[in-house]
Formats: structure tokens, C-alpha cells, sequence
């Protein structure tokens, strides 16, 4: 009983030992911490000190003038803040001073260094407090929210991560003849190829990128008749430059090769193309897409129309599919006028 | 010798205007923090880490100012990665980028962001494309500011 115990206890003391507290900025708790690093060498803790007040500064100053470049206007009312008044050694005694009281822990350096300013600035102290208090208020409310939302930011950075453009010439490629121009928001894409990239092949115009998967249903046009009536696929969906997609909306063009069997000896080959529309990133519980889809193909060498809904489960992988298809003709196959499919795909 | 003494003042002059030109931490300062550190590798790592700190607060600082006042701009603006490599991974990105003499003159937030994109292995052409605009960059800046 004793030992079990133990094992609980020990077990509770390493997962709150493991545990780390989300932390947006380095503030007042890593700025005492140097001290304890550098074991209260004077000298040491200085120039720690000194280089994370020059990182501040110099990443303020390196990003506002890239976004003077772009947006003068903008870039002088976000950087307004005075930094500059105070030499480095005074900086670190004031803010040495201030996060003295440990109620000031949380307040990130830049805001302490910004404070420092203000007050040999001659701002007045009750305006400081209240700098003081939105400043504590909009750190923790931040904490508090990256503790809640690790798994949500984690995703956030993935997906930002992945739908980064590699033409990042845009944005950083100013030559000479660099025009200052209003700010475009990223593509969405990864695979948009470069303009000006040569020796692309000519069929990339027309293809940007594909998936492959495999499908398997059956068909049913009247009881009796297709008891036996089965049909299976292979399915490459095609990105061309018709693939449309919005935060919701999405465009795609789907084309399906591979066998049917109606009956014991009816059974042959069948391909489509289809168009689909609708929701790519659907809200509704479970259903990752919900689209409809209009096709065209050959059923055993009869030409073959159809319509029907497709919904995609499980991350996107799993289709399934109900389709009305309507053969043109159906001399000498004995081909059922029309009947419904009902299948189902795995997208690899 | 008056000369020598000629020389000796003008180099003595010259020395300080040249620590003038800098506008951001660049290589230099960077391999130069061994020697402050008196080669304590440990308070070296330190300094490194507390540089690396201060420029990604500064930026996300500034960031999220400039998200309240107009987002797509603060999008657009803070585009590029420079938290895909973890600090110690930075730390040895950029040892290795400035351990090339010809980078020493690339402020150190591009050579974060050059780090990261090292680290996500963006092609090398871009790469080399953006440390081409750095230079160039920097450069301008310090030509205009001479001016």
C-alpha cells in the first residue's frame, strides 16, 4: 500500500517537474533567472543582459524598416514607441529595478524597456500605470490562451508551414526595379509554379498535381437484376488550373478507370471524368467534403452520363459516392438504360 | 616616423567610424562573442540564446501591434518563418552561416530567417536569392544612412 503510494507521489512530483508553462516573451521571471544562470557573476549577467536588450532592438529596428519599404505610413504608427533614451547600462538598471517587485514578472522586457523610455521621457506616472496594467492584462490574457490553445497554435503552424509559398521573391526579390506596391496576402498553394521558372514541361500548364485512390461498389437498377451487379476503380483526381479552392469552396476535376460486371456475362470497362463542387472544408461534424459531381465516360463502350453527391469521411481518405448514370445506348450489350451507384473509395 | 605617426591616427580614427557603420548585429559581433565571453562556452551560449530571444520578441512584439492596426499588412509583413528551428538549432545554423567570411556582413534577423529557411529546406536557389537581397540590403542601408 505504502509503496503504491510512492509510486503515485513520485510519479505526481515528475509530471509537475515535466511540465513547462507556456511563455509568449522572455519577462521579468527570465530576466531574474540570468542571475541564477550566470551564478551572480556580475560581469556574466551584464552581458547577457546587454545581448538580449541588442536582439530587441535590433529585430525592432531590422523589421520596422522592412515594413517602412512597404507601408511608411503603418510602419511609423506601429513602431512609435521610444526605446532609444536610456544607454544600455542604464536600461538594464531600470529595468533591474522594476522587476525587483515580482508583481511586474509578467510583463514582457520589450514592454519594461518601452516603460523605462516613457518614464525618463517625462510621461506622466499615471498614464505609465495604465501602460503597466494593459500591458500585464494583454500578457497574461495571451498565457492564459496559449495554455488553453497549444494544440490549435501547433496546428496553426503546421498548416502555415505547409501552405508557405517557396516563391518568396515577391516579398523579399527587390532589385532595382523594385515598385512599392500594396501588400498581397500569400497563395494558398505550395505547387503554383514560378512565372518566370524555365524548362517546365508544357503539360504542367495544365497539371498541378494529382492523387491516386481505389474504389468498389455495386449499381442497382431493379431488384431482380442486379443482385450480382458489382463494379470497381481505380481514380486519379487531377489538380488542373480549373482546381478552385476557397476557405470552403472547392473545384475539382476526377477522372475514374476500371472494370464493371451487371451480370455473369455482362462485364467490361468503364471511365469517367467528372467535375466536382462544393464544400471543401466542411463545417458539419465527421464530413471532411461534401460535393456534387456531374460526369461523363463510357460504360462498356457506351457513352455514359451521370450526376451524384460524393462525401468524404476520415481526414479526407474515404469517399463515398451515390451516383445516377444514364447509359446513351445500349445495342447489343443489353446495357441497363440507367441505374445508381453506390461505392466506395480510399484516396491514398 | 611622422609617417608612422600619420598612420597610426588615421587607422585610430578610422576604427570607431567603421563601428559607426553597423546598423545590426552582423557576423562579426557574432563570432566576436566568444572573445567577450572570454571562450566560456557556456556564457557564449548564453549571449547567443538571449540575442536569438530578444530579435524573435522584438518581432512578434511588433507583430502583434501591427496585426491590431491592419492584419493583412501584419500578415504579409511577418510572413517568413523564423521559429522553425528551435534556439540551440539556431544557435549552430548561424555558427556554421558566419563561420563563411563572405555572410559576415548579413545582419543577424536575416540570418535567422535564412537560418529557418535552411532548416525547412526551401530550394537553394531561393536561398541564395535572399541572402543576395540581404547584402544588397544592408548595403543600401548603410550607404543611405552615410549619405
Amino acid at each position: 500500500m505504502v509503496s503504491r503510494l510512492l509510486i503515485v507521489v513520485g510519479f505526481a512530483f515528475v509530471m509537475l517537474c515535466g511540465q513547462r508553462q507556456n511563455r509568449v516573451f522572455w519577462d521579468g521571471s527570465d530576466w531574474n533567472r540570468i542571475a541564477i544562470q550566470m551564478n551572480q557573476e556580475s560581469e556574466s549577467i551584464y552581458r547577457v543582459k546587454a545581448a538580449h536588450i541588442n536582439g530587441l532592438l535590433d529585430g525592432r529596428f531590422y523589421f520596422y524598416l522592412k515594413a517602412w519599404e512597404v507601408e511608411p505610413v503603418l510602419a511609423e504608427g506601429a513602431y512609435d514607441d521610444p526605446l532609444d533614451l536610456l544607454l544600455h547600462k542604464e536600461l538594464i538598471k531600470a529595468l533591474d529595478k522594476f522587476y525587483s517587485d515580482p508583481k511586474h514578472n509578467t510583463i514582457p522586457v520589450i514592454s519594461a524597456i518601452i516603460i523605462a523610455n516613457m518614464r525618463v521621457g517625462g510621461i506622466s506616472e499615471p498614464v505609465v500605470y495604465r501602460y503597466i496594467e494593459e500591458t500585464r492584462f494583454w500578457a497574461n490574457s495571451m498565457k492564459a490562451d496559449i495554455d488553453s490553445m497549444s494544440v490549435e497554435i501547433l496546428a496553426a503552424k503546421l498548416d502555415k508551414h505547409l501552405s508557405k509559398p517557396f516563391d518568396i521573391s515577391e516579398k523579399y526579390g527587390r532589385g532595382p526595379d523594385y515598385e512599392r506596391k500594396r501588400v498581397v496576402l500569400k497563395p494558398k498553394y505550395v505547387e503554383s509554379e514560378d512565372k518566370g521558372d524555365k524548362g517546365t514541361a508544357w503539360y504542367t500548364a495544365f497539371l498541378q498535381g494529382w492523387k491516386f485512390g481505389l474504389t468498389g461498389g455495386t449499381n442497382r437498377w431493379s431488384s431482380s437484376d442486379s443482385a450480382v451487379s458489382s463494379g470497381s476503380g481505380y481514380n486519379f483526381v487531377i489538380k488542373t488550373p480549373l482546381h478552385f479552392a476557397t476557405e470552403n469552396f472547392e473545384t475539382r476535376v476526377r477522372l475514374e478507370i476500371g472494370g464493371i460486371k451487371f451480370s455473369t456475362d455482362l462485364t467490361g470497362r468503364q471511365t469517367a471524368a467528372y467535375v466536382q463542387l462544393g464544400l471543401g472544408d466542411s463545417t458539419i461534424p465527421i464530413i471532411n467534403r461534401m460535393m456534387l459531381e456531374i460526369g461523363m465516360g463510357s460504360t462498356l463502350g457506351n457513352t455514359s452520363f451521370s450526376s451524384g453527391l460524393l462525401i468524404t469521411l476520415r481526414k479526407k481518405r474515404l469517399d463515398l459516392i451515390t451516383r445516377y448514370v444514364s447509359a446513351s445506348s445500349t445495342v447489343g450489350t443489353n446495357l441497363p438504360p440507367n441505374w445508381i451507384s453506390i461505392s466506395m473509395g480510399f484516396n491514398f | 616616423m611622422k609617417s608612422l605617426t600619420f598612420i597610426l591616427l588615421i587607422s585610430i580614427m578610422c576604427l570607431p567610424a567603421q563601428d559607426m557603420d553597423r546598423l545590426f548585429w552582423n557576423g562579426s559581433d557574432w563570432r566576436r562573442l566568444e572573445k567577450f565571453a572570454d571562450y566560456d562556452l557556456e556564457l557564449t551560449y548564453m549571449m547567443k540564446i538571449a540575442y536569438i530571444n530578444g530579435v524573435l520578441d522584438s518581432r512578434l512584439f511588433y507583430y502583434l501591434k501591427a496585426w491590431t492596426m491592419e492584419q493583412a499588412f501584419a500578415d504579409s509583413l511577418y510572413a517568413e518563418t523564423v521559429d522553425y528551428l528551435t534556439p540551440r538549432e539556431l544557435v549552430k545554423v548561424l555558427d556554421n552561416f558566419y563561420a563563411d567570411p563572405i555572410n559576415g556582413y548579413i545582419p543577424l534577423p536575416s540570418a535567422i530567417i535564412i537560418s529557418n529557411m535552411f532548416g525547412e529546406r526551401i530550394p537553394m536557389n531561393k536561398i541564395d536569392d535572399y541572402i543576395r537581397h540581404s547584402k544588397d540590403w544592408i548595403n543600401r542601408m548603410i550607404l543611405e544612412k552615410k549619405q
